[in-house]
C-alpha cells in the first residue's frame, strides 16, 4: 500500500482584498511506516484575535507532538494504543491538548515580547514589551485568559495507523473519508449557525472538542481519501451536499489522475473556491491511500515532465513555484 | 479536464457567496405622522447608495435586503429578498395602531431554516419606532428569539422621540446599548446611516469565538432566573465609534 500526504493553505480572496495575512496553518507528519498524523487550524482572523495565525501554527504543531509521544509511548502496542485512545480520547487527549497550546501560546508571546505584557509561565516573573524583568512585579497569573484569546483558534487532528484512526475536532471545519462508497464524516462536530466557533482560547475548550476512533478502511476499500478542511472550504458551497460533491471530485480525479496531480492544482483550486465562494482562508489536508501500482503522478517524474514541457513551451520559471506532496 | 498549464480544472460542488439578510422593520403608525415618517423616508433613501456599495466592496457575501412595516396590522413591503443592487425604498404613509407583536410574528417566520438557509451569514434585524406595542407582542417576541436565525441576529433598534417605548425595545435587542434613541431628524439619519454600516462588519469571514454561549453556561447570561436574551451578537459587529452623538441635538430640534 501506498499513501501519500499533502496539505495547504491559501489566503483568503477577503484577505487578499484587506491585505492580511492567512491565518490558518497545516502539517502532515509521518510517524512511523505504520501511521501519520495530519492536522489543520483555523486562526479566528478577527480583530480581536490579532495573533490566531501563530495561535493556529501552535496548534498543528501541538496536535503533531501529542501525537507522536502517545504513539511513542505505547511502542508498538497498537492494541493498548487504540484501546488508550478510545478511553481518554475525549477526557484526557483533548485536555493535554488545550493545556499545552496554552502554555505554548504563553511561552512565545512572552518570548516574542507581543503586547499585552504577561507574567512569564515558567517563573511568574512579569515581563514587560520593552522587554524589562520586574521580579518583583506581579505575576500574569489573571492576564493569560486575555492573552489566549489574541490566539484564538480552532483545530483538527487526524492519527491514522493502519489499525485504526484517531480523529480529533475543537471548532469548525471538516474531516471526511472519501472512497468509493461516498463521503463519510470521520467525526461529528457540533456545528454553530453563523460566523461562530469553538476554540482552543476558550476556558475549557476540552469540553467542546470532538472525538472518534474506527477501523481503518480494509485493502479492499483502497483507493481511499482522507480529507481534512476548514471551515472556508464548506463555507464556500452553497450546501453542505454541494461540499461533499467536491470532496468526491477531488477523490475521483485523484484515482483518475493520480494523486500528485490533484495535489499539484490544489492551490488553484482552492484560491479560486475562495473567490467565487465566501472568501475566507483555506485550509486542506489530504492522505491519499492507494494500493502499490495504483496511478499516483509520481510527484518527481511530473514534476521532470513539467520543467521539460516548460522549457519546450518557454515558460517564465516563476509560474512553477508549485508544491509537491510529500510521497511516503 | 487537465488545461493547457498540465494543471486540473478545479472539479466539484456548486460555489457560492454568503447570503447576508437585511431586514428593516419600520413603525409606520399615526404618532409618525409629518416630521418622524419623512425623516425616516428620506433617511433609509439616503442609505441605500452606500449600502450598494458596501455590498459591492465585498463579492463573498450576496446581501439580500427585506423591508416590514406595522402599523394597523403588519405586511411586508418586499414579499421576497431583495438584492441589494435592485433594492429601493418605497416610502411608507403614516397611519394607524403600532401592532409591534404582528411584525415580530412575520419576522419569526421568516428566520427559520428553511426558509433562510442553514449557510449564511448572521442577518441584521434594524427595528425602528417611536411609540409602545397596541398588540401582544411578549409571545410573538419570544418566538421569535427562538428561531435559529433569530437567536443568531445581530438585532438593534433605533427609539424614535420621547414617547418610545424602550423597554420593549430593549426586550428585542436584548441589551439596552444597543437601543438607540433618535431625538431629531439628525440623529435618526445619523443612526440609519451607521446601522447600514453593519452590512460591512457582518459580512466579514473571520470566526467569533462562541463567548456568549460560554457566558451563559457559565452562568452570567441568567438573570431573574429566566435565560437571558442573547445580545452579543451584535456586539461581536458593532463599531460605536461612529454612532451620532446625543450632544447633537438641539434642544428645539428634539421630537
Amino acid at each position: 500500500m501506498k499513501r501519500f500526504l499533502y496539505g495547504i493553505s491559501v489566503r483568503g480572496a477577503s484577505h487578499i482584498r484587506k491585505g492580511t495575512e492567512c491565518q490558518d496553518s497545516c502539517r502532515v507528519e509521518s510517524l512511523s511506516d505504520s501511521a501519520v498524523v495530519i492536522a489543520a487550524a483555523d486562526g479566528h482572523g478577527s480583530e480581536r484575535c490579532p495573533y490566531s495565525g501563530v495561535g493556529a501554527k501552535i496548534a498543528v504543531e501541538v496536535f503533531c507532538s501529542s501525537m507522536k509521544e502517545i504513539l511513542e509511548s505505547f511502542e508498538g502496542d497498537s492494541l493498548m494504543l487504540r484501546s488508550y485512545l478510545s478511553r481518554e480520547g475525549n477526557l484526557k487527549i483533548p485536555e493535554s491538548i488545550e493545556r499545552e497550546w496554552k502554555r505554548r501560546v504563553l511561552r512565545d508571546h512572552v518570548q516574542e515580547r507581543r503586547e499585552p505584557p504577561v507574567g512569564d509561565p515558567d517563573t511568574g516573573i512579569r515581563i514587560d514589551a520593552d522587554g524589562s524583568n520586574d521580579a518583583g512585579g506581579r505575576s500574569g497569573a489573571d492576564e493569560p485568559k486575555e492573552v489566549y484569546k489574541l490566539y484564538g483558534t480552532t483545530l483538527l487532528g487526524l492519527l491514522i495507523t493502519t489499525e485504526f484512526v484517531f480523529a480529533f475536532q475543537i471548532g469548525d471545519g471538516d474531516i471526511v473519508l472519501v472512497s468509493r462508497d461516498g463521503v463519510q464524516y470521520a467525526v461529528e462536530s457540533d456545528k454553530i449557525l453563523g460566523v461562530e466557533t469553538h476554540s482552543l482560547s476558550s476556558t475549557d475548550a476540552w469540553k467542546k472538542s470532538a472525538v472518534s476512533v474506527f477501523p481503518t478502511p480494509g485493502p479492499d476499500a483502497l483507493p481511499y481519501m482522507f480529507m481534512m478542511s476548514t471551515d472556508g472550504m464548506a463555507n464556500s458551497h452553497r450546501t453542505q451536499q454541494e461540499y461533499e460533491k467536491t470532496c468526491t471530485a477531488y477523490y475521483e480525479a485523484a484515482v483518475r489522475y493520480g494523486f500528485c496531480r490533484v495535489a499539484s492544482s490544489l492551490e488553484g483550486w482552492l484560491s479560486e473556491t475562495s473567490a467565487l465562494g465566501c472568501g475566507d482562508d483555506i485550509t486542506m489536508v489530504m492522505a491519499y491511500f492507494d494500493k502499490d501500482g495504483g496511478k499516483v503522478g509520481s510527484p518527481e517524474v511530473y514534476r521532470r515532465r513539467m520543467r521539460k514541457r516548460r522549457k519546450m513551451a518557454r515558460h517564465s520559471a516563476s509560474r512553477w513555484s508549485r508544491r509537491y506532496t510529500r510521497c511516503l | 479536464m487537465p488545461n493547457k498549464n498540465h494543471n486540473l480544472v478545479r472539479p466539484g460542488g456548486e460555489l457560492a457567496s454568503r447570503p447576508l439578510y437585511f431586514f428593516w422593520v419600520a413603525d409606520n403608525s399615526s404618532s409618525m405622522r409629518k416630521e418622524k415618517i419623512g425623516a425616516l423616508n428620506n433617511a433609509i433613501q439616503s442609505v441605500i447608495p452606500e449600502m450598494k456599495s458596501a455590498a459591492l466592496e465585498n463579492p463573498n457575501a450576496q446581501v439580500y435586503v427585506r423591508t416590514l412595516r406595522f402599523s394597523t396590522g403588519a405586511s411586508w413591503i418586499t414579499p421576497e429578498p431583495v438584492p441589494v443592487e435592485d433594492f429601493a425604498w418605497d416610502d411608507l404613509e403614516a397611519d394607524g395602531l403600532t401592532d409591534m407583536g404582528k411584525a415580530f410574528s412575520l419576522l419569526a417566520a421568516q428566520l427559520n431554516i428553511p426558509p433562510m438557509p442553514e449557510r449564511a451569514l448572521p442577518p441584521v434585524i434594524v427595528l425602528i419606532s417611536d411609540g409602545m406595542p397596541t398588540d401582544d407582542y411578549k409571545g410573538p417576541l419570544e418566538k421569535l428569539l427562538k428561531m435559529p436565525w433569530g437567536k443568531k441576529a445581530v438585532r438593534i433598534a433605533i427609539s424614535i422621540g420621547k414617547d418610545a417605548d424602550d423597554d420593549v425595545l430593549t426586550e428585542f435587542t436584548g441589551n439596552p446599548e444597543l437601543v438607540f434613541k433618535a431625538n431629531n431628524a439628525t440623529m435618526l439619519t445619523g443612526l440609519i446611516k451607521w446601522a447600514s454600516t453593519l452590512v460591512s462588519s457582518v459580512s466579514s469571514p473571520n470566526s467569533k469565538t462562541d463567548e456568549n454561549k460560554e457566558k451563559q453556561e457559565q452562568g452570567d447570561g441568567a438573570e431573574d432566573g429566566k435565560e437571558k436574551k442573547p445580545a452579543v451578537q451584535a456586539q461581536n459587529y458593532l463599531s460605536i465609534n461612529n454612532i451620532p452623538k446625543p450632544e447633537d441635538v438641539k434642544a428645539e430640534d428634539v421630537w
